[in-house]
């Protein structure tokens, strides 16, 4: 294990014991519909219960974790020399991180908003064309003039398939006039 | 039970009317709507319902049946080539099918899966046509109680399906059982986690869910860790390799085990395929000798879930055809079809109609032989999808998942369902949380929790109905066996 594995478990186990106290205090009492329960025959029966366990839970299981993981840092930090702790601690990583991660985060980015943005005004065909070309410069840069075609064909041949053999349209919203009956 | 005169009528039934060719044609319209991600096995019995209004009762039957079967094998071929599972019940199969495909051994995935389908499905038909009445008894001794218990030890195993830390496979099922309350109480009809949001009443729908967690998030991956470039030409070298013999004599324990779990859990209305097929697999890791191997491309890993969730298929009929009551949805839309073509599913089905349900069983067997030809033929093409560049594939699985996650229930809220669990999938691998207890408890959270209300209720709140039953007291003690063998491994490997 090396600091940073020690750090995200760290940090993962606190986030679901926050997540379950979270649920016990405000989101439960707010989100779970008692109305219909009064003079319910029990407890367990109740529409809180379940939730209220696994909130129960959720805060064991993310303590317990949380402490594991920072015990194992300590015992790591007293068997490790400074200078080899920091070797593995993979700190270092960000400067190593390519061009094209960083490439990839911006279309990352791009098809959540444009997933986002998809609506019955702009249908599905014109959205997902736009997704087909920026993750397939995603993840390559050859055979430009081709992918634009094929940016065109893959999505429509897709829509067409649902549409006739699934009998589910998919919205067209702006290309509407490309109707296909 | 059946005369040679029923024979031959029956043999009529299959060979001079049209049920041979609507077993075949069922069969491979189901492997084409199971290979498309959101098109699920149910979904197409569904859909080719109405053409079976003008068909005789058996070629309408064994068609849907074939639809049906040719569905859920379909699903594992995506699961295993695209980490997409084409059904829900394949999504067991995407733990260790992509994997494999990702070490070069997609062939051979392929294989196991066609395998360990078409012999759960013949064993499955083989105890529906001996043992329908026997099975159908034991289906009824499941109540609440019995079925509490199984969850529970399914969950529990939940923790040794997680590889290395078991505390990270607890997170995980704890989050599935979290997601699966959200929307309206099964009780009380009163809503849960909905946040105001009117779509959110009928809860997270399974496949957008699914979608979402293997493809989509598998492509955010692939982007955003800069593996955008495979190695086309190691996995030409390797893809070529099918199972051999040794593997396939390794491998057949697990699949007859799992075709006797699907056909048990197939049998008992309400299970479903997908909860099978996760309680296979994590069986099969239970039993394995090198439970590590599991989630990295374990054989058994794509064994198990694909011959339990086959065997459902067939054993999903037994309380159809013995009691009338419909195992899952897709035996609800068949027994739909029968109830149209005039015939009474249930006990006086084999008094009345001897000779259909002859005919029925005999065109099940030779519908097995006509997948394994038909897998066969699918192997050889979907294979070669490996060798697509990843700028053509990856895209083309963002805009099927884009598609897919639309088309279940024709809403964009779904959609938004595909996207939010993309977006989690990809947080649970860089935490590096395992997604399979994740599942687990999202499906098999409200069978949970149901069957405890329901035990509950029919006796009167008394906590001890969880503990008479010999059934309950067999799965109580085996989660406490399980529980402390795993606890031991852990303790020994510190130890040594």
């Amino acid at each position: 294990m090396t600091k940073k594995d020690g750090s995200k478990a760290i940090v993962t186990g606190a986030g679901l014991a926050v997540l379950g106290v979270a649920l016990l205090q405000f989101i439960i009492p707010a989100e779970v519909d008692m109305s219909e329960t009064d003079g319910a025959t029990g407890i367990l029966i109740r529409p809180d219960f379940w939730p209220k366990v696994v909130s129960w839970l959720m805060i064991m299981v993310g303590c317990i974790y949380s402490i594991i993981h920072a015990l194992r840092i300590w015992k790591l930090k007293i068997n490790l020399k400074v200078t080899e702790y920091q070797t593995i601690s993979g700190e270092g990583d960000i400067s190593a991180r390519s061009k094209g991660t960083i490439f990839g985060w911006g279309v990352f980015s791009a098809i959540i908003i444009i997933f986002l943005s998809a609506s019955h005004e702009t249908g599905l065909l014109l959205p997902s064309i736009a997704i087909f070309l920026l993750a397939s410069f995603g993840f390559s840069f050859s055979a430009g003039p081709l992918r634009f075609l094929i940016a065109l064909a893959v999505p429509m041949v897709l829509a067409a398939f649902f549409h006739f053999v699934a009998n589910v349209p998919i919205p067209m919203g702006l290309l509407e006039f490309l109707t296909w009956s | 039970m059946f005369t040679p005169e029923i024979f031959v009528v029956a043999f009529e039934h299959l060979f001079v009317s049209w049920g041979i060719i609507a077993i075949a044609v069922g069969l491979t319209a189901g492997v084409v709507i199971g290979a498309v991600p959101g098109l699920t096995a149910p979904m197409g019995v569904a859909l080719v319902l109405p053409f079976t209004f003008f068909m005789d009762p058996v070629s309408a039957i064994l068609l849907l049946l074939g639809v049906y079967k040719g569905g859920i094998y379909g699903g594992s071929i995506p699961a295993i080539i695209l980490n997409t599972p084409g059904t829900v019940a394949a999504s067991a199969t995407t733990l260790d099918g992509y994997q494999m495909t990702l070490s070069g051994q997609s062939k051979k995935a392929l294989d196991i899966a066609l395998i360990s389908s078409v012999l759960a499905d013949l064993v499955s038909t083989i105890m529906l046509i001996l043992f329908t009445g026997y099975l159908a008894k034991l289906a009824l001794h499941f109540g609440s109680p019995e079925t509490f218990s199984l969850i529970f030890f399914s969950l529990l195993i939940v923790s040794s399906v997680s590889g290395d830390e078991i505390t990270k496979g607890v997170i995980a099922a704890l989050l599935g059982l979290l997601a699966a309350m959200v929307g309206v109480d099964s009780y009380y009809g009163t809503p849960r986690f909905i946040f105001g949001n009117v779509s959110m009443m009928n809860g997270f729908t399974i496949l957008p869910l699914l979608v979402g967690f293997f493809a989509f998030s598998e492509v955010l991956f692939r982007l955003l860790s800069g593996k955008t470039e495979t190695d086309l030409e190691s996995v030409k070298r390797t893809m070529g390799k099918s199972l051999g013999t040794s593997d396939i004599k390794r491998l057949l324990p697990t699949i007859f085990r799992s075709s006797l779990f699907g056909t048990i859990l197939g049998a008992i209305p309400g299970i479903g395929a997908a909860p099978a097929a996760f309680f296979a697999y994590s069986e099969a890791k239970r039993r394995s000798k090198s439970p590590d191997q599991f989630g990295r491309g374990a054989l058994e890993g794509v064994a198990a879930p694909e011959a339990a969730n086959n065997a459902v298929c067939s054993a999903s009929f037994i309380p159809v055809l013995s009691l009338g009551i419909p195992g899952g949805t897709a035996a609800a839309v068949i027994m739909g079809a029968f109830i149209m073509q005039g015939l009474a599913p249930g006990p006086y089905l084999f008094k009345e109609n001897k000779d259909i349900i002859l005919a029925i069983y005999l065109g099940l067997l030779c519908g097995s032989a006509f997948l394994f030809g038909l897998g066969q033929i699918a192997i050889k093409v979907f294979v070669r999808i490996r060798l697509i560049p990843d700028w053509f594939i990856y895209p083309t699985i963002l805009v099927l998942c884009f598609f897919s996650g639309f088309v279940v229930s024709g809403s964009f809220f779904d959609l938004k369902i595909m996207l939010f669990a993309g977006v989690v999938g990809l947080i649970f691998r860089y935490l590096a949380i395992p997604v399979a207890p994740f599942l687990i408890g999202f499906i098999l959270g409200p069978l949970l929790e149901n069957s405890f209300r329901e035990s509950l209720m029919q006796s009167d709140g008394d906590l001890s109905v969880f503990f008479t039953g010999p059934i309950c007291v067999f799965f109580w003690l085996l989660s406490a066996v399980s529980y402390a063998l795993v606890l031991w491994r852990i303790v020994r490997k510190k130890i040594t």
